[in-house]
């Protein structure tokens, strides 16, 4: 089964080239009031992506704690006894 | 996220101060990498699809730790910041820009232009072949041209073949009367004009490379044909209906509307053909400027009692003098516009033709500052520089697209290309609704209203008009003349009874051949 923090790593990858992306898209030496319509919905956009990666981190910890789960092997069942002493 | 609903929507804009149409590969690319960066968005979305899959199969053996990756996994992919809810935007602006480098492109792709070099010269092979090469050019034309406009073009041809050039006027204004805009959307008249007359030149004999002013040529070979239309006056009228004081283009091409003589349904009442209106204009500070609106074609025929005909289209085609201009500038005259103070002319089809000729007769004698037409094709006569220059034109009207050549614009000139049909619009406008100046009109309404004035390729259009039209509480006085070449009001002034010394004469052009 594969880790679902490498799965993290990667949509995070990915949401971050896309930011840059919109940041290269910005770029554009056209001057007009429609270029500017155009540079303020790409920095939407790019807030908007920017948002997006937030919410992807806040699943990094979860993540995270389910992959440690996993490498540490199988939890006690349903009805098993702890003993602590 | 917040897009911009209005950016490109119907409209074009070529020419103006900036960056020219080399800008498209910038846009083209900004395409590019908004897609791309919405493809990366599309992926984060997927491998967050399938870590939350994998999550879900631990939830029996981790359970606790399982459902907080749920949770917290799901909230990443569906939630209203979601990379797929992104990348959806991205796209819907992607496919804006899309739309609007395509706009632009449209004025003279690669495509437009291998075509039409393509159709020159098989024109001028058909041509030089005598009118057996007429198939082969009807072949290639078939290449470009479709339904109507196609019929128009052949029926042009059969007629050519018959000698019979009455008809092809026929021909054309009778099919292409009709025929949706929608044939005419991407320049393809203009390339057929363009392909017609290079195979009228090679029937001529004059085998050789595509000429560039192939339609002028031909124009001039046409008017030399056509005998001497006769001496013409220009009339002051008594009365005349006083019109608005125009505060933008969109009024301008009203008054050029309401000067159409009675055959036009937005002629003001008792509006002679031939008419020609000089608003004086009276600024709150005391500056007075001029404004002069000219109406377009009024009748088919040639050398008609009215100038606004079919001859003074030929010559203003042809870059020969013409008695429409020659008019307008004697209607200035008698209005008594002085050198120095400013002028904006404005014309709707053969008027606008007329506006810029009159623009370049009166370099040093006038002081126009800006000149606005509608529905207009090129001429030969430039516009001088350093006035700013407005051209208004349909993608589905087919008569600016008479001139053979693509819509190119300059500093001082700017075409601003409108769209009668928008996606979801119900019907296709025929070619006399896409010419009609009402519609220009609202075009220029809705382009101002939409905040168009304000973009840096109109903005020194619109600050030169501006200056002319002057501020809330300018007045207007309306002068009215008429031109005419009736053989009894040029023998006779009606105001004295008596008969005239002498007749006009037409301008000679500077610098035209």
């Amino acid at each position: 089964m594969q880790r679902t923090g490498l799965l993290l790593a990667q949509a995070l990858d990915d949401v971050e080239a896309a930011r840059r992306a919109l940041a290269h898209a910005q770029q554009v030496p056209w001057v007009s009031a429609s270029a500017d319509l155009y540079r303020a919905a790409l920095a939407d956009a790019a807030a908007a992506a920017t948002a997006a990666r937030a919410g992807v981190e806040a699943a990094v910890l979860p993540v995270a704690a389910l992959d440690l789960a996993v490498v540490r092997g199988p939890g006690p069942g349903p009805g098993t006894r702890t003993w602590t002493w | 996220m917040t897009l911009a609903p209005e950016w490109g929507a119907g409209y074009s804009v070529v020419g103006g101060p900036g960056p020219t149409r080399a800008d498209l590969d910038d846009l083209a690319d900004a395409v590019d990498a908004l897609e791309r960066a919405a493809g990366r968005l599309d992926e984060a979305s997927s491998a967050l699809g399938v870590a939350r899959r994998a999550a879900v199969d631990l939830l029996i053996p981790h359970h606790a730790e399982a459902s907080a990756a749920v949770r917290a996994l799901s909230a990443a992919r569906d939630g209203a910041s979601s990379p797929a809810h992104v990348a959806g935007r991205l796209r819907d602006l992607a496919a804006r820009l899309r739309q609007v480098v395509r706009g632009y492109d449209e004025a003279e792709s690669w495509v437009h232009r291998l075509v039409r070099s393509v159709l020159e010269v098989d024109a001028s092979v058909a041509g030089s072949a005598g009118f057996g090469g007429i198939p082969v050019l009807v072949g290639r034309a078939l290449v470009t041209l479709d339904g109507v406009a196609l019929h128009a073009v052949s029926a042009a041809l059969v007629s050519l073949r018959e000698r019979d050039p009455g008809a092809v006027q026929d021909a054309l204004v009778r099919d292409l009367e009709d025929a949706p805009g929608r044939l005419l959307a991407d320049g393809r008249a203009e390339v057929a004009v363009d392909a017609l007359a290079q195979y009228l030149l090679a029937l001529g004999g004059r085998l050789g490379l595509p000429r560039r002013d192939a339609v002028p040529a031909v124009a001039r070979l046409v008017a030399g044909l056509l005998p001497d239309a006769g001496p013409a006056v220009v009339l002051p009228r008594d009365h005349p209906p006083q019109l608005d004081a125009p505060r933008d283009p969109a009024d301008l091409l009203r008054n050029v509307g309401a000067t159409y003589g009675p055959g036009s349904p937005s002629s003001a009442p008792g509006t002679p053909d031939g008419a020609i209106t000089i608003q004086r204009l009276d600024h709150p500070d005391g500056r007075r400027t001029w404004a002069v609106e000219i109406p377009g074609t009024e009748t088919w025929a040639v050398n008609a009692d009215s100038p606004t005909d079919a001859t003074t289209n030929l010559r203003l085609m042809a870059g020969l003098p013409d008695d429409m201009s020659t008019a307008v500038v004697e209607a200035m005259r008698q209005a008594g516009i002085p050198p120095d103070e400013p002028v904006v002319l404005a014309g709707h089809s053969q008027g606008g033709m007329v506006a810029m000729k009159v623009a370049a007769l009166t370099v040093g004698l006038v002081d126009v500052r800006a000149v606005v037409t509608a529905g207009s094709p090129d001429i030969p006569a430039p516009v001088p520089r350093g006035v700013a220059t407005l051209h208004v034109r349909h993608g589905e009207d087919v008569v600016p697209q008479t001139d053979g050549e693509p819509d190119d614009g300059t500093s001082d000139t700017v075409v601003l290309r409108g769209r009668l049909r928008l996606s979801g619009d119900d019907g296709l406008p025929s070619l006399a609704e896409a010419h009609a100046v009402g519609a220009y009109v609202e075009t220029v309404d809705r382009a101002w209203g939409q905040g168009l004035d304000a973009s840096p390729r109109l903005r020194a259009f619109d600050d030169a008009l501006t200056e002319v039209l002057g501020p809330d509480g300018t007045t207007a006085t309306t002068l009215q003349f008429q031109a005419t070449r009736d053989p009894d009001l040029v023998r006779t002034d009606p105001a004295t009874g008596l008969a005239r010394p002498d007749v006009l004469r037409p301008l000679l052009d500077a610098g035209v051949p």
